[in-house]
């Protein structure tokens, strides 16, 4: 149910993807819509975290010396979890790079950064 | 739309979304519990009695980003070289930059010592990633910060002295790519010479593909056959990347007419 504490980090991530969301569509700067849209890559990256994550003296993925790879199978967070934020994090830089390279290059076309004064400025 | 009501509406647009997204969120299980896939990598990661599976990797996710996974690795990474690419296109300027004078000698010194020590990082957790947190990325991110840190502390055009300048930053990160397209074709070749399956991309050998990186590299512990030096390209690739990203974003206009 969504009343115990085991869906609440669900809520948070739920409340940051919708103001991540609602700043990507409606703030009129561009700077502001990327950094939405990156924060909005980590909200996406902690839900795969949370997925991940095993309650209990739970260890990293990485097996220390002499252990059974069965005990470690059950003691472990998930390594398939931390596997998708990395490449995550790498494609969502990509992204952020083409986007301040458009921005910067708007900027430098319009002078501006404000989408409604960019509309303007076009007729 | 300002003020109360752009404030409102806004408030209600959040609100709205956020009671769908935790609606759709009700069907996942509860926290705390690791799915069976999770528990097949983590368990046959560094299995030696079961080396049909095994990355030879006791850390998981390095074996889940070059091994089990290691299509998806490879097309990240060329998602990363298509949006430097992009950078590089919207920027276009001279392959030289200007050779500058710097800070005063106590700084550049400093500088250059903190640069070799970050470097040496850089390659140390690139290289020990199969058995302490770390990566080719990471490593890549982090040998970018010491070309960074030159070019605040000491002035972008100072980085020509040190061998770095566009050009160059460019044709390292194609090596490091080349080095990442060697080893994934390499099983290939070698199938189709000795008439044997083998995979693109295949670390270990199996019982029906025998072709398989060395496990261990010698060097006590170190294992992980191909993660090491796929690691390795992908930290040239990642951090002259960056390099060249903040180079291309650093250079003003001024410079540019000139």
């Amino acid at each position: 149910m969504i009343g115990t504490i085991g869906h609440l980090p669900y809520i948070l991530v739920a409340i940051m993807v919708s103001i991540c969301i609602y700043a990507a569509l409606f703030k009129s700067n561009l700077f502001k819509k990327m950094l939405a849209i990156f924060l909005l890559t980590d909200a996406v990256n902690l839900l795969y975290i949370l997925q991940g994550y095993r309650s209990g003296s739970a260890i990293p993925p990485i097996i220390p010396p002499g252990m059974d790879p069965s005990e470690f199978a059950s003691i472990a967070v998930d390594p398939l979890a931390h596997y998708f934020v990395v490449t995550a994090v790498v494609i969502g830089l990509a992204e952020v790079a083409t986007l301040t390279a458009l921005i910067i290059y708007t900027y430098k076309y319009y002078g501006t950064m404000e989408t409604k004064k960019i509309k303007e400025l076009r007729g | 739309m300002s003020g109360w009501k752009g404030l409102i509406l806004g408030i209600l647009f959040i609100a709205l979304l956020s009671s769908i997204l935790i609606y759709a969120f009700l069907g996942y299980p509860e926290l705390g519990f690791v799915r069976p896939l999770g528990e097949f990598y983590l368990f046959n990661t560094f299995n030696f009695e079961n080396q049909d599976w095994w990355s030879a990797s006791p850390n998981a996710v390095t074996g889940l980003l070059w091994d089990y996974r290691g299509y998806d690795t490879l097309y990240e990474t060329m998602v990363f070289y298509v949006g430097i690419v992009a950078v590089a296109m919207f920027f276009e300027r001279p392959a030289k930059l200007k050779k500058t004078r710097g800070m005063t000698i106590i700084v550049r010194a400093t500088s250059r010592l903190v640069f070799v020590f970050v470097l040496t990082s850089a390659i140390a957790i690139t290289i020990f990633s199969v058995k302490t947190p770390g990566g080719g990325f990471q490593g890549g991110a982090i040998m970018a910060i010491a070309y960074i840190a030159i070019l605040v502390s000491l002035s972008r055009g100072f980085l020509p002295k040190m061998g770095i300048d566009l050009e160059k930053a460019h044709i390292a990160k194609i090596l490091g790519l080349a080095l990442i397209t060697v080893l994934t074709i390499i099983p290939v070749l070698y199938s189709l010479a000795s008439g044997s399956l083998a995979y693109a991309l295949q670390n270990q050998p199996k019982a029906w593909a025998p072709f398989g990186y060395p496990a261990f590299l010698g060097l006590s512990s170190l294992s992980g056959g191909l993660i090491i030096p796929i690691q390795l390209g992908e930290m040239i690739h990642v951090g002259m990347g960056f390099t060249i990203m903040f180079l291309l974003l650093t250079i003003s206009d001024k410079e540019e007419e000139e």
